[in-house]
């Protein structure tokens, strides 16, 4: 808080108000705002969550069920459709903000890096959002007016998460990354993207020629569902005028089929954890959830520290 | 004190109008907003309207998502009063803050009435220039 120049940092105060907009069963609900007599910190406090899913993607003794992963990925394209209904970018997708309830209610967490979308004008936001490895091809490649397909691009990775129980993408750099993101879903070109050439970085960048798109055959090791990996493929679009959005994703077949999501047996499987699962008391296959990722992990809330508090039930 | 008040939402409407670049409406109706309530449960005896309202204002331009830096903002006051303006507004943002409880949606009519003229503009394409009615 003393360091920061421009007085209450912006991107707390977007955090703020964007959380006291939402309101919403599969959202976080900020509780209070509080202040810290001595440093003048501000500590936001949230409902308590016993376990995020990187945490409990990263315990081995945790086995989701078809249902119970069905039921976490249409909770999560649940609050995904409400935010986006409401014109606001989340900007932070991935596995280790998506925090989930012993009743097993998922919570989409962290807005630190949120803003609303204001419509009609041409934006410049900025694209240095998003933890590398769940950020989405358009963004390396300096879009600056972006939408919600970014949001949909990780919640794909986090649905192949489910089953690969790690990320699936995990780049060390912007270079690294978008050839993982070519050699999974094929080369960036213009056939299958119509009107990438004209984004500023697409010329500079080296992007792999002649990948072909091999989400389908990678998968199949993994997933048995079929519709669950048609579903993915539909995410994981390198166009985001194609990707699919939340409305679409909640819609898909995936959803529909037996089996059912089904939220009791999540919360039955849950009941059986008796740690609370968070990727920083359980991280050692991890390094540190990805937060040093430059531009995305560290923008969030400088000097206020925004964790989980117990709440008296 | 109720007069005083008035008086300064008077000047902080001033202030916004000399302000460069120009300020978009809401932002200054946020601002006078936030104004109001800061003296809701504060006494104007206690902190003076003449500081916080540049308080007010800057908060306000930050909430709506209109990028001044410090510096800028100091630009439009008075030079003599410059580096103290920008002092308090800086050490009594929280303050603004917590009084105000964090409550920092303000739902001005700017929005609808933009929604509206939309409206009137495809539903009625014989009134002949809608944006007049602004």
């Amino acid at each position: 808080m003393e360091n920061e120049k421009e007085g209450f940092p912006m991107t707390a105060l977007r955090e703020i108000r964007i959380l006291q907009l939402l309101n919403h069963e599969n959202v976080i609900n900020l509780v209070e705002v509080c202040r810290s007599k001595e440093r003048g910190s501000i500590f936001l406090v949230f409902d308590f969550c016993e376990h995020d899913l990187a945490g409990l993607l990263c315990c081995e003794e945790v086995r989701f069920s078809l249902q119970e992963i069905k039921s976490i990925m249409q909770q999560l394209f649940n609050a995904l459709f409400f935010i986006h209904g409401v014109r606001i970018l989340n900007r932070d997708m991935k596995s280790s903000n998506i925090l989930i309830t012993r009743s097993g209610v998922l919570k989409l967490g962290d807005f630190g890096l949120a803003r609303a979308m204001s419509k009609g004008q041409v934006q410049r936001y900025t694209n240095r959002v998003i933890t590398l490895w769940y950020r989405p091809p358009e963004l390396f490649l300096g879009e600056r007016n972006y939408a919600t397909p970014i949001d949909m691009w990780g919640a794909g990775c986090i649905m192949c998460e489910m089953w690969t129980r790690r990320p699936i993408m995990q780049g060390d750099s912007e270079q690294k990354q978008i050839s993982l993101i070519s050699n999974l879903c094929g080369s960036i070109t213009p056939e299958v993207w119509p009107g990438v050439e004209s984004l500023e970085l697409y010329c500079k960048l080296q992007l792999p020629s002649d990948q072909k798109r091999r989400i389908r055959e990678r998968l199949r090791h993994y997933v048995r569902d079929m519709h669950a990996i048609d579903l993915i493929d539909k995410l994981l679009v390198l166009d985001p005028k194609k990707r699919l959005d939340s409305d679409g994703a909640l819609n898909h077949d995936f959803f529909w089929e037996d089996p059912m999501p089904s939220q009791s047996d999540l919360a039955h499987t849950l009941s059986k954890v008796r740690r609370s699962m968070f990727v920083m008391h359980t991280s050692t296959a991890r390094p540190g959830g990805g937060a040093g990722v430059p531009g995305a992990g560290g923008g969030a809330v400088a000097g206020n520290t925004n964790h989980f508090h117990d709440r008296v039930f | 004190e109720r007069l005083l008040c008035q008086y300064f939402i008077k000047k902080l409407l001033e202030f916004c109008n000399v302000f460069e670049p120009r300020v978009p409406r809401s932002a200054v109706a946020t601002a006078a907003a936030y104004f109001k309530r800061f003296y809701l449960n504060t006494s104007a005896m206690e902190y003076s309207p003449r500081q916080i309202f540049f308080c007010c204002v800057y908060l306000a331009f930050k909430i709506d998502e209109y990028v001044v830096s410090v510096d800028q903002f100091g630009n439009t006051i008075t030079p003599d009063l410059r580096q103290d303006v920008v002092q308090y507004v800086l050490s009594h943002e929280l303050l603004l803050l917590k009084r105000l409880k964090f409550h920092l949606t303000i739902h001005t009519p700017f929005r609808p009435m933009e929604g509206f003229l939309i409206d009137i503009k495809t539903r009625t394409p014989d009134i002949p220039n809608p944006d007049q009615l602004r």
